[in-house]
């Protein structure tokens, strides 16, 4: 594994094939569980040993097996990591009497949760991946609108050169100029124009379509930037916020910052245990919403805007 | 990694591959309590093992999440060059991958089935497929296969030890 990454602690699950119960003896099932559990032989003996005696030192325990101290602490410290022991100070107890319920309850849980954190930090190599698929402002400034302006600038400059070139030709040539020939020299001129500029038009398509643009905003009025902790809405025009929205940010374990420059509903679905995942609404528009959650979210509203109930 | 059911002769495998490769003393002192390891080890068959890690990044804000996440759960750099390789393609054989990576058919199989077993990739016929975005394997399968196996465990300790 990479010297990028330090392990803070570290569980083996083991299936393993099934034992017969009935003809088992306790201590070969309990073997067979923290096996399972990526107990080792000498693990399962201090585990066994702590069960006899209640309470116990780590030092006590490295007498009682020979072993150094680092080395029992290390045994300790892997029960502790299962959930199966706890300590207090120097001394260690089982957490619970029962093997069952420290999978059940704190196992089981530890390990969801620690699942859960992984989900996560893949999920964020996942946005990372998508806002590197997303141009900048400033990339898209620098890859495709320079080079549409410099194109422009040199097409209207060939354009301006063509249509002078044609005028001093028929100056020269003609000793009668009359509307007749203005109208012909202007239409020239603005036919050199509209090629020159289907032209550009063309390179600028092909342009976009090579790197491939999207709309980072798809709806109009709205923004929505979600990062690793927050959701981040910018209202610009009328908008509903509705209890989906919450039991996502909810859901995401993310917190919604909202800046309301028109208006905002809070929709009358949204129950008061969902608004905790609300860190703040700056209102410079109108926020609208029931009476009880409004209130319930006053020390986070904020800005010179209005606030109405429902 | 599929054990022995007979744990001794594991062990003089172990034995007989480090004496093999290693001839330093400290080493063959290390190798020699690594064997009495292995020989007192009780003898149950592994069916399949899972290592989950709560790893801290060292330092540097360029860190590349995914191989954080893979290495979280158990993969090694040839595990992850793996998995990368088939996001990419979306499904490839073993013969593929080995030619392309450049690593050695078993190693590959290997990896390749602990991530099947994991729940992070899919298996149909001669093809491996990228079939889920990580983060959806790790809730959709990883968390359940781990649970199941676990309540498992459960299920046996609490008929078999915690009430007798």
């Amino acid at each position: 594994m990479s010297d990028d990454f330090e392990v803070i602690a570290e569980w083996i699950i083991r299936k393993l094939r099934d034992i017969d119960l009935s003809a088992a003896d306790p201590d070969r099932v309990i073997r067979w569980v923290l096996y399972s559990l990526g107990v080792k032989d000498l693990g399962v003996d201090i585990y066994m040993y702590i069960r006899s005696v209640g309470r116990v030192t780590s030092t006590e325990i490295a007498e009682k097996f020979k072993i150094s101290p680092t080395t029992a602490r290390r045994y300790l410290e892997q029960l502790h990591t299962l959930g199966l022991v706890d300590y207090i100070g120097r001394e260690y107890h089982l957490t619970r009497k029962n093997v069952a319920s420290c999978i059940r309850d704190i196992l089981i849980p530890r390990i969801k949760s620690v699942l859960e954190d992984i989900a996560r930090v893949a999920e964020s190599a996942l946005e990372k991946e998508k806002e590197e698929r997303f141009l900048s402002r400033k990339d898209i400034d620098r890859m495709v609108l320079a080079p549409v302006r410099r194109e422009l600038d040199r097409t209207l400059r060939e354009a301006r050169r063509e249509a002078l070139k044609e005028i001093e030709r028929i100056f020269s040539t003609t000793k009668y100029v009359g509307p007749k020939m203005v109208s012909k020299i202007l239409s020239r001129v603005f036919d050199t124009l509209a090629e020159s500029l289907r032209r550009l038009g063309e390179k600028t398509y092909r342009d976009i379509e090579i790197i491939k643009i999207k709309p980072t905003y798809p709806t109009r009025g709205l923004s929505i930037i979600e990062t690793r902790d927050t959701i981040k809405y910018d209202v610009y025009s009328e908008y509903r916020l509705e209890r989906r929205h919450l039991e996502y940010a909810k859901e995401k374990g993310k917190k919604i910052i909202i800046r309301v420059y028109d208006t905002l509903y809070l929709d009358e679905g949204i129950s008061p245990d969902l608004i905790d995942v609300i860190e703040e609404i700056y209102v410079f528009g109108e926020l609208i919403g029931p009476r009880n959650i409004i209130e319930s979210l006053r020390d986070r509203i904020r800005g010179p805007g209005e606030i109405r109930y429902l | 990694m599929i054990l022995s059911d007979n744990a001794y002769n594991a062990g003089f495998s172990v034995y007989t591959y480090l004496f093999k490769f290693r001839t330093n003393f400290t080493d063959f002192k290390l190798e020699k309590s690594v064997l009495k390891s292995v020989m007192n080890m009780t003898k149950f068959e592994l069916i399949f093992e899972v290592v989950i890690r709560y790893l801290r990044p060292q330092g540097g804000e360029d860190i590349d999440f995914e191989e954080l996440a893979l290495f979280s759960l158990g993969l090694d750099d040839l595990g992850v060059k793996i998995f990368r390789y088939l996001k990419e393609k979306g499904i490839a054989t073993v013969e593929e991958i080995a030619s392309t990576l450049g690593a050695n058919e078993e190693d590959v199989v290997n990896k390749l089935d602990y991530m099947y077993s994991l729940g992070i990739i899919d298996h149909l016929g001669r093809g491996y497929i990228h079939r889920w975005s990580l983060p959806e394997a790790i809730r959709r399968n990883v968390i359940r296969r781990i649970t199941e196996i676990l309540e498992k465990i459960a299920k046996l300790a609490e008929g078999g030890f915690d009430e007798r």
